[in-house]
């Protein structure tokens, strides 16, 4: 895994450095940065030497390049902005589990049943619907067309100031609800699935013969066998977090790294795009390693799949 | 083997013996056939495939049904009668899509509209019957602005042809500040010689403001002549009345019509996604063969290759992509294909490994096939329910990130359009402009609802394990 973290790093960087406009100075810098930069990152050196200057520079000084679109060291303006991000995505996201996880078991143990019905379609409606359709419609109908939410995008923090703190708070419900809405279906359908495979399992048979009520049959032993899986992903969850969601952040204005991403990507600010990448793939990298230590804790079956016990 | 005499073949059976068998009696029902029964048992899919079918054939033949070419040939003329509303002969008269819209103008030009010959029927309600008999009224002192539902193409008609909507409030400036802006500025026209009388034949112009006259040099008989005008725009511009024209979606702020703009781009997303699709399961598909088949060294070595290439993100393929090369089609579907054909080559590898050791594989190998029939004649037919099924699935997916990436204008067609940018177009005016947003969503939603119940539906069809299960 981190083999390939590293060649995907690599590949990045060759195919930024190969990027015809890469070297040009731009005009009217003021400073001498581009003279320095040539220097430190080694612009006339071969390529592979380069990146060996980039990595060696990023654990000897913390810096990751020059932008030219903020022109400061790229780090500093991409980890200020990781806050942002977070803010906007982390309640979504712990309201969505719970809600999430209860239809998906209710559509499951009511199988083929109305509510059954109601769950799936709902959840077949905004799976298939682009995400960003449903951020723009909801911006278009609660804002311009209902009134009900106080603006469309969420408040900057001298808005914060001016208008005051509730306000601010209030412009978060709207891509809160959107947000949690999105992320909702596509857990709630694997939980169901899930959950309707434990259902018929043979066990389910054995407790129920035994004496057990169906009750307590699904609670005490299909669910908890249909969560196992879904435990690690929940924690991987949280580091991708970090990452931010771009179409989140340019429709509702949020100044997080998803909006830094596009940035970059405008003005062509290279060093601010190997970060990025580079980011997200160490995130990549990071959740990998978490999800397999972390299923050895959920899931008693990889523990003893070990052939120890057997 | 081949050469043996055939007379040296003896028959076991005596000849007069009696073979007890009974030909089947119940019809012979293949693999499609009995996938198609299944699927068309399940009616949300079934339904999907009609509408994926009448999408289809408005993607092919939509475009066709308005031969409608003025932003290309004449851009000023076609943004005079942009941000159009729908209007859709028939349904208009239900009270929807009928090209009404509600709007909010000042008292002084709502009334100045009203009482205009050619602004008669524009206002359809919300401007009260006793300011129009006595425009002092005493009721509606110090309101100086109504909220009225007009007929929009009339509307726009009567703003781009006689009197601006800021007419008033330009007069207004012009007193307060002093400044000698024209308040018809606009809406008047300037015309040489040729123009007046080709417009004149025709009846486009409705009034005459001015006729210059200037010396022309070569020749002092005949002098210059500049006539500025007031034209009835949508004659200009359609060659048809107000009371004619209809833009089934409306038309966007450049004068385009969106419902062609929608399925021009839709036509274009589907080409790619076919496109895509279509490399994607020859490269997926044959490589996952060749690995899973022959297994080793092969398949550790494009284990790793896999590995590498499917921890890139798409995203990031894209972008740099399209940093290096600019937006064209062709980048588009390398990005699409480049990380892409990894499903189809987990299917492929998946399926041949299953495959290469069933009996009746070794039959096949006994009777001395070689592996290149094994693969094509034996082990491929098992695998297409499969490969269809996710092909119906991938192109849905194509089609949402395209969309996607195309409203973040990660993707950006210079010389055509997508869905994605009517929709990012369309959220930039959706205050005052709804439907350019409204149709292309619709339109989104309902194909991506409809592909992925079409996908669902194949999906159940093509798994044999299911029959009978319903």
């Amino acid at each position: 895994m981190v083999i390939t973290f590293i060649i995907t790093v690599f590949l990045f960087f060759v195919f930024i450095k190969m990027m015809p406009d890469n070297f040009t100075p731009p005009p009217l810098t003021g400073d001498d940065w581009y003279e320095i930069y040539k220097e430190r990152e080694g612009w006339d050196k071969p390529i592979p030497v380069q990146f060996a200057l980039w990595v060696r520079n990023i654990f000897a000084d913390g810096s990751f390049g020059f932008s030219t679109l903020y022109n400061r060291d790229v780090s500093t303006v991409y980890f200020s902005k990781i806050p942002a991000s977070i803010k906007i995505n982390i309640v979504p996201y712990f309201l969505s589990i719970p809600i999430a996880i209860v239809l998906g078991v209710i559509a499951a143990l009511k199988k083929n049943e109305l509510i059954d019905n109601i769950i799936s379609v709902g959840i077949m409606i905004f799976i298939s619907v682009p995400f960003f359709v449903t951020a723009v419609l909801s911006q278009f109908v609660f804002y311009f067309e209902l009134g009900w939410a106080p603006w469309p995008y969420i408040a900057t923090p001298s808005e914060f100031e001016v208008q005051g703190f509730w306000y601010g708070i209030s412009t978060y419900i709207l891509p809160v609800i959107v947000l949690t809405i999105a992320s909702v279906p596509g857990f709630a359908r694997r939980v169901r699935a899930e959950l309707t495979e434990q259902l018929t399992a043979d066990y389910m048979l054995l407790a129920q013969s035994k004496g057990l009520t169906r009750r307590q049959a699904v609670f005490r032993h299909a669910l908890k066998n249909a969560l196992v899986p879904f435990l690690p992903p929940i924690f991987i969850g949280i580091i991708g977090i970090l990452n931010g969601g771009i179409i989140t952040e340019q429709i509702f204005r949020v100044d997080g790294t998803g909006r830094i991403y596009l940035k970059a990507f405008n003005s062509r600010d290279y060093a601010m795009l190997m970060l990025v990448n580079t980011f997200g793939q160490f995130l990549t990298l990071i959740s990998a390693i978490v999800s397999d230590i972390s299923y050895t804790f959920f899931d008693p079956r990889v523990r003893f799949g070990s052939g120890k016990l057997s | 083997m081949k050469n043996i005499d055939k007379t040296k073949l003896v028959l076991v059976h005596d000849k007069d013996d009696l073979i007890v068998d009974q030909p089947l009696e119940t019809k012979e029902i293949g693999y499609y056939q009995d996938s198609w029964n299944r699927f068309k048992k399940n009616k949300a899919s079934l339904a999907a495939f009609y509408i994926i079918c009448v999408v289809l054939f408005y993607v092919v033949f939509g475009p066709l049904f308005k031969s409608y070419n003025l932003p290309e040939e004449n851009p000023v003329d076609a943004s005079r009668i942009g941000n159009l509303t729908p209007r859709i002969p028939l349904v208009e008269n239900l009270g929807i899509f009928d090209g009404t819209k509600t709007i909010r103008r000042g008292r002084q030009f709502l009334l100045a509209m009203n009482e205009s010959e050619f602004g008669e029927g524009v206002i359809l309600e919300g401007l009260p019957q006793e300011l129009i008999d006595d425009p002092n009224h005493p009721d509606y002192e110090g309101i100086n602005t109504f909220t009225v539902k007009v007929d929009y193409y009339k509307y726009k008609n009567y703003t781009q042809s006689v009197m601006p909507s800021n007419y008033f409030a330009t007069i207004d400036s012009n007193l307060e500040n002093d400044t000698d802006e024209d308040p018809l500025g606009s809406v008047r026209r300037t015309l040489t010689r040729d123009q007046f009388q080709e417009y004149l034949e025709k009846n486009y112009i409705i009034e005459i403001l001015q006729i210059r006259e200037s010396a022309n040099e070569d020749d002092e008989e005949e002098s210059y002549f500049q006539y500025e005008v007031l034209v009835n725009q949508f004659l200009v511009s359609l060659d048809q009345v107000p009371e004619d024209t209809y833009f089934w979606f409306g038309t966007m702020g450049d004068g385009r019509d969106l419902f062609t703009q929608i399925f021009l781009g839709a036509r274009i997303s589907l080409l790619m996604a076919l496109a895509v699709i279509t490399i994607n399961s020859i490269v997926g598909v044959s490589l996952g063969a060749v690995a899973g088949y022959f297994g080793g060294a092969l398949d550790l070595m494009m284990d790793r290759i896999v590995e590498i290439v499917s921890s890139i993100p798409l995203l990031s393929v894209l972008v740099l992509l399209v940093l290096r090369f600019g937006s064209k089609l062709w980048v588009v579907v390398l990005a699409f294909t480049a990380t892409g054909w990894i499903v189809m080559y987990r299917t492929g590898r998946m399926q041949f490994y299953r495959f290469k050791n069933r009996d009746y594989v070794f039959a096949a190998r006994t009777l001395g096939a070689s592996d290149r029939r094994i693969m094509f004649k034996h082990i491929f037919p098992n695998t297409l329910g499969l490969i269809v099924t996710s092909l119906a699935l991938s192109i849905p997916a194509f089609v949402f990130t395209e969309a996607t990436f195309s409203f973040l204008g990660i993707i950006n067609y210079s010389d055509t359009t997508s869905v994605g940018m009517l929709i990012q177009q369309g959220q930039v005016v959706m205050q005052q402009h709804p439907h350019l947003l409204l149709f292309p969503s619709i339109y989104i939603a309902i194909l991506m609802i409809a592909f992925n119940l079409f996908g669902n539906g194949l999906r159940d069809a093509f798994n044999p394990s299911l029959r009978g299960v319903e």
